[in-house]
């Protein structure tokens, strides 16, 4: 069969490349396995979605304007192939109903040193919408700034604490018998 | 830092520590994984393909994309190169992770580029793309009325306007009162853009730009638009027909089994109608939404891409939808195509030009195909 095309060659070193990524993965493995899993409540499919943002960046790795913030470019990968993979399960639960609630519902592998509060705490969390529940993930454990949130969900900073403010009160609510009144 | 996000903190912080501690960490595995995969990718780059296939009931011919690991060419540089065989007419390189597709003026198609906040106009003459525009957030949905282009921004709430010609962005973003959204899908049609959220239907008049709330609907998950009339797809499996003016509900909403939310499409006399993550594909009848045709795809349909000519559908061909099938409608048997298979997840598909345009996220490309031989 005869070739007639060919498209975007980009001539890169490859071993240098190779090279910056082994780098980014031994320094950000870990922190972005631990934010997907949170996110996500599953510690397989958390690093399968790290596994996917570093193969993303490899084949984006042309794009990257600026190595510096390649982190900050791999935060974002990961929360939105989170927020695809969580919204892809949505989708899916609608023709399986039963199957989704006990996915999204059951308790992931708890450490049964993990306080009660924790776990409800987490489940409260988990049930918000995907996008507040990334953002107060990223606020709570990433400790970013309001910036740093909007850059790594892509929208204004309006947004975002548009986006937390809502999830503050929807966890209020949700933890009513779980926090004490002064607590909120 | 009130008590709440004290405790916020605290917790959640608790939670990621005994996930960590919890098992194993599979780092050094994930990290062969990883470049293993590299090293695939780059060899799939090279030599990957897109295939001729047969689609049998039109006797029309396609192609599908089947990566090979052959080995390596030009060892030691990053060929990003994709070959294809005839006759498949092109690849086109867009912007980051494209999904969404659209056809407007000129034939240009139009793909949303979710990694990189752009969209970017690819013209069918040159297989070229001639303009990106960065629209500031993820685009969703694209939809061109008869000159300017809409782009959906779910995380915004907002719908930005683009000029077709200069792609610049025209005045400020039309701001949706429901706010951010998980999905929002634009149909431009009869003078004006109709808008659909998970939970409300707006029309935004484009003559006035006037934007306007439709009471009627509730969880409403598809448009489809004639001249006369507008029908909106609840979550219950209703139809409401919707006088295209003034959104007003013109007759009795059409019920569709199953009572399910999903996509609906008005061509070639019907309304077509898949629900979502489904198997079936069915073809209803315009005036009592009766079932006039059915037919399975194997995996769970994601699109439906129809015209007066041709008819195919999408769907994913494994559970971890990265994989994808192609098939040929014969719309009067209600039969398939043998399905081809696509080695990546199909983002979108759209027909124009006399081809299939499908946007392959995973690889930042659009990909046209011939429609017929």
């Amino acid at each position: 069969m005869a070739v007639i095309n060919h498209v975007a060659v980009r001539e890169t070193t490859r071993s240098a490349r190779d090279e910056q990524i082994a780098v980014l993965f031994d320094e950000h493995y870990d922190r972005l396995r631990d934010l997907a899993y949170i996110i996500l409540g599953d510690r397989s499919l958390a690093e399968e979605i790290v596994s996917e943002a570093f193969l993303k960046t490899f084949t984006g790795w042309g794009r990257i304007r600026d190595i510096d913030r390649a982190d900050a470019y791999l935060r974002r990968a990961v929360v939105n192939l989170c927020r695809s993979k969580i919204r892809r399960k949505v989708v899916e639960a609608r023709s399986n109903a039963i199957t989704y609630r006990r996915d999204e519902r059951k308790a992931p592998d708890w450490d049964p040193d993990i306080h009660e509060e924790s776990r409800e705490l987490w489940l409260a969390v988990r049930a918000l919408p995907v996008r507040q529940r990334a953002c107060i993930i990223l606020r709570y454990v990433e400790d970013l700034a309001e910036q740093d949130i909007a850059d790594a969900l892509d929208c204004s900073v309006g947004t975002v604490r548009s986006q937390l403010s809502r999830a503050r009160r929807k966890l209020g609510v949700a933890l009513e018998g779980v926090l004490t009144e002064d607590s909120r | 830092m009130n008590e709440l996000e004290r405790r916020l903190k605290r917790s959640l912080t608790e939670v990621r520590d005994a996930g960590r501690s919890a098992a194993p960490s599979r780092k050094a595995v994930a990290k062969d994984e990883l470049f293993r995969k590299m090293r695939r990718r780059h060899i799939i780059s090279t030599t990957g393909g897109i295939a001729l296939a047969g689609a049998a009931a039109a006797g029309a011919f396609l192609l599908f994309t089947t990566y090979t690991d052959r080995g390596p060419i030009n060892e030691g540089r990053n060929l990003e190169t994709v070959d294809l065989p005839a006759p498949t007419q092109a690849v086109v390189e867009v912007g980051v992770e494209p999904r969404k597709l659209s056809v407007g003026g000129l034939n240009f198609v139009w793909s949303a580029n979710v990694g990189s906040n752009s969209v970017s106009r690819v013209d069918p003459a040159t297989n070229e793309v001639l303009v990106e525009v960065d629209v500031g957030a993820p685009p969703g949905d694209i939809s061109i009325a008869r000159g300017p282009v809409f782009v959906a921004l779910p995380s915004e709430g907002a719908v930005v306007e683009i000029g077709p010609e200069l792609g610049e962005v025209l005045g400020a973003p039309i701001e949706i009162p429901g706010g951010p959204t998980e999905d929002m899908d634009l149909t431009v049609g009869d003078g004006a853009l109709w808008i659909v959220t998970d939970e409300d239907v707006y029309r935004l008049d484009l003559d006035t730009r006037e934007l306007a709330t439709v009471e009627a609907p509730t969880s409403p998950t598809d448009v489809a638009i004639r001249p006369d009339i507008v029908r909106v797809l609840d979550s219950r499996g209703l139809i409401y027909q919707l006088d295209p003016d003034t959104g007003a509900e013109i007759a009795e909403p059409l019920e569709v089994e199953p009572h399910e939310d999903g996509d609906i499409t008005t061509a070639r006399g019907s309304i077509w109608y898949f629900p979502h993550g489904g198997s079936s594909l069915f073809r209803l009848d315009l005036e009592t939404g009766a079932t006039l045709g059915e037919l399975q795809t194997q995996g769970i349909i994601t699109d439906l891409m129809i015209d007066p000519e041709a008819a195919w559908v999408v769907s994913r061909s494994d559970a971890s939808g990265e994989g994808s099938l192609l098939a040929a409608v014969n719309a009067d048997s209600m039969t398939l195509s043998p399905p081809i298979a696509i080695a990546d997840e199909v983002g979108d598909g759209v027909i124009a030009v006399r081809s299939l345009w499908l946007s392959l996220p995973a690889r930042d490309v659009v990909v046209r195909l011939s429609k017929f031989d």
